[in-house]
């Protein structure tokens, strides 16, 4: 699985680590019926991954 | 170290009265198999109930009633429990699920609670979801099964359902969360970007000119969508012209076989009517074997009479020398006295008379002889035709069983020929031509299609590329428009990575299930593995690379394939589960059930076996005596209705 996300990551130049963050992330709601804020959480992640590429 | 059970504790559990506690050793590989015998009704279902109970929950208030022990039950005040602790990604996890009964009037009321304790700190909030999270409710049916579950799987590969449990227990339904999410961050993130560039005209236009854009894409995802669904439905029904192509040859080998049949059970109907009125005339005959005696004895006599015939033929000899001598005028006789005319003519009359008696009495003696053959030879037929009716009646039952034999093959052939009389090969081999080339054409459609996408697509990438270069000059939008970016970028990646996880799981899952099939099937000659189709049905494929169809393999075989399945589905999940196999042997014969047992110790998992003594003979056990950690019993004391869980 992680070969698989390294590999697919870097086809399409998105980043690896937080392709698995957001992975780990959507397991932690998959057993909920109604994945609440899962769209605000995921624009947080990518928004707090561009801030840190800047710093 | 790999999820598995340590303590099992249960409180007045349906056959369980009282208080029954076991633990259970970590998990070594090798040495992984916990065995709990017990006879029938002694309490091994309540286990694999009580664990199911742990992990799921659900059960309405009657339910839970009823699987408060009986004697517990009559109290009408109390409580059941069922707790578990278990290893989990390297912590100590406890969920501990009962129930308190209380008397309501003529009721009783029920109070369910449940509590999760991880690493001994209890959780206080969302506690079902967390249990979830330990171990979906949708995978218990793969790793709590009973041998009616296997079976029950081997029937119901094609349910709905089954898939999405499949892909849960695979982790994939988070990637493909993920994909929907993104896809919904996305267009909001559009939304935004489109308000905020709203002053622009070149912006305006842009977005204007992606949405239609998308709005085509749309249309032909749909109308790919639909060319596969038919392309898919053809390819389905060719397959199946080209198995009844395939059929047809065996059927007008049947059909020869049925007209060879009728043709011999013609010819043995002629038969037996010939023996049946052979045996009518035997037994129309049947008092001449009471002659056969008296017969016999008048065979005899004539065989007597026919002896002395030495003696005739002395007495002609003895006439021809009398004849000769008169003959040859001798003037006197032998005893010298003189032979006249009168004396030679009295000789010759009576030479004459002694003639045509001699004569007279050889006619008599032909006839005797004559009458002494034809008895005989009645005498014969009549001995032989004593032993005749049995034979003939040996022979009819004979032909009889011929003729049952023959009347089952052609009921049977007959049914197999029903409603295949108009097929021909040549009808087929057309139907599947035409198919075919509607298969490729729907094919070409796509392609053109994907073509036009394609095409599309990049017209899209670069319209939003124009935009975000607008978005970027713009000071208000530059955020918005960069988030948006990494979020394409991420949801390109996760669509691929959706369709590369489940392509990449299905081949793991069909390795492993084929690795695990082989230890068990009788047949490792013949079959080399079982194939995992997109949709998660199974097939068995021969050596020659053939697959068998479904309706070949036995119940046995199909228990084997679907055990095959839910093991290595198990394994290939993030947390491989402990099995729990309650008497899982249902069709399985001796060969199958040593196989299982053999291959269970090379399971990466815990392993729990159910079993009665005839799961598991003493032999069978004996074999797999190195990988058993642990053995319980199930002692049932009946007086008490109880069962208590003891170490053997």
């Amino acid at each position: 699985m992680d070969d698989l996300i390294c590999e697919v990551a870097k086809k399409h130049d998105a980043d690896a680590d937080l392709l698995r963050q957001l992975i780990d992330y959507e397991q932690t709601k998959v057993h909920l019926e109604r994945r609440r804020g899962a769209k605000d959480e995921l624009c947080r992640f990518l928004e707090k991954h561009i801030e840190e590429k800047d710093k | 170290m790999s999820f598995h059970f340590r303590r099992l504790r249960l409180k007045d559990w349906l056959v369980y009265g009282g208080e029954t506690e076991i633990e259970l050793p970590d998990f070594d590989k090798g040495r992984n198999l916990v065995v709990v015998n017990g006879q029938n009704g002694f309490g091994k279902t309540s286990l694999l109930r009580g664990l199911s109970f742990v992990f799921d929950g659900r059960g309405s208030r009657a339910d839970l009633i009823e699987l408060w022990n009986e004697r517990a039950r009559s109290s009408k005040e109390g409580s059941l429990e069922v707790g578990i602790e278990f290893l989990h990604a390297g912590r100590v996890c406890k969920v501990i699920r009962g129930a308190h009964f209380k008397p309501w009037g003529d009721t009783v009321s029920v109070t369910p609670w449940v509590k999760l304790l991880i690493d001994d700190r209890e959780e206080a909030d969302q506690v079902a979801d967390k249990i979830e999270e330990l171990l979906p409710q949708d995978c218990l049916e793969f790793v709590f099964f009973d041998g009616a579950e296997i079976s029950r799987y081997a029937q119901k590969q094609h349910q709905a359902g089954v898939r999405e449990a499949i892909e849960k227990v695979l982790g994939v339904p988070a990637v493909r969360n993920l994909r929907h999410d993104l896809d919904r961050l996305i267009n909001d993130l559009e939304d935004e970007q489109e308000g905020l560039l709203s002053s622009s005209q070149q912006a305006e236009t842009l977005v204007r000119e992606i949405e239609e854009l998308k709005d085509e894409q749309e249309k032909y995802q749909e109308r790919r969508r639909e060319l596969v669904e038919k392309k898919q439905s053809l390819e389905e029904t060719k397959k199946e012209l080209e198995a009844e192509a395939e059929g047809i040859e065996a059927i007008e080998r049947e059909r020869n076989e049925l007209q060879e049949k009728l043709g011999r059970r013609a010819s043995l109907g002629e038969r037996r009517s010939e023996l049946d009125s052979g045996i009518r005339q035997l037994i129309a005959e049947t008092p001449l074997a009471l002659l056969e005696q008296p017969l016999q004895q008048v065979v005899e006599e004539l065989r007597a009479k026919q002896q002395p015939s030495g003696r005739k033929d002395r007495l002609v000899a003895q006439i021809r020398v009398l004849r000769d001598l008169l003959e040859t005028e001798a003037e006197h006789c032998l005893c010298g006295r003189d032979i006249d005319d009168e004396a030679r003519n009295k000789l010759s009359g009576e030479l004459g008379r002694i003639e045509k008696l001699v004569g007279e009495s050889q006619s008599q003696s032909e006839g005797a002889m004559t009458d002494l053959l034809d008895l005989s030879a009645l005498l014969k037929s009549i001995s032989a035709r004593k032993r005749e009716p049995e034979e003939l009646i040996d022979k009819r039952a004979h032909i009889d069983t011929q003729l049952e034999e023959l009347e089952t093959d052609i009921a049977r052939l007959r049914g197999q020929l029903e409603g295949h009389e108009l097929a021909t090969v040549k009808e087929l081999y057309e139907q599947i031509g035409q198919i075919t080339r509607q298969i490729d054409e729907k094919k070409d459609q796509i392609e053109t299609i994907d073509r036009n996408i394609e095409r599309n697509r990049t017209v899209l990438i670069q319209k939003q590329r124009e935009l975000d270069e607008i978005g970027a000059g713009n000071e208000q939008a530059r955020g918005v428009t960069r988030t948006l970016a990494a979020a394409r970028k991420m949801l390109a990646a996760v669509s691929e990575l959706v369709d590369r996880l489940i392509e990449q799981k299905r081949t793991g899952i069909e390795d492993r299930a084929t690795e695990i099939f082989r230890q068990i099937t009788n047949k490792p000659m013949e079959y080399e593995g079982i194939r995992v189709n997109p949709d998660y049905t199974l097939e068995v494929v021969r050596k020659d690379g053939s697959v068998v169809e479904n309706t070949k393999l036995s119940a046995g075989e199909k228990e084997v394939v679907a055990y095959s399945f839910i093991t290595a589905l198990n394994l290939s999940s993030r947390d491989p589960a402990p099995f729990v196999m309650d008497t899982p042997f249902g069709h399985l014969d001796s060969g199958h059930r040593a196989g299982l047992l053999r291959s269970l110790p090379k399971l990466d998992v815990q392993a729990i076996l159910l079993a009665t003594d005839r799961d598991l003979p003493a032999d069978e056990r004996d074999a797999i005596d190195g990988s058993i950690c642990r053995e319980f019993t199930l002692r049932r004391d009946q007086p008490h209705a109880t069962t208590a869980i003891e170490e053997s």
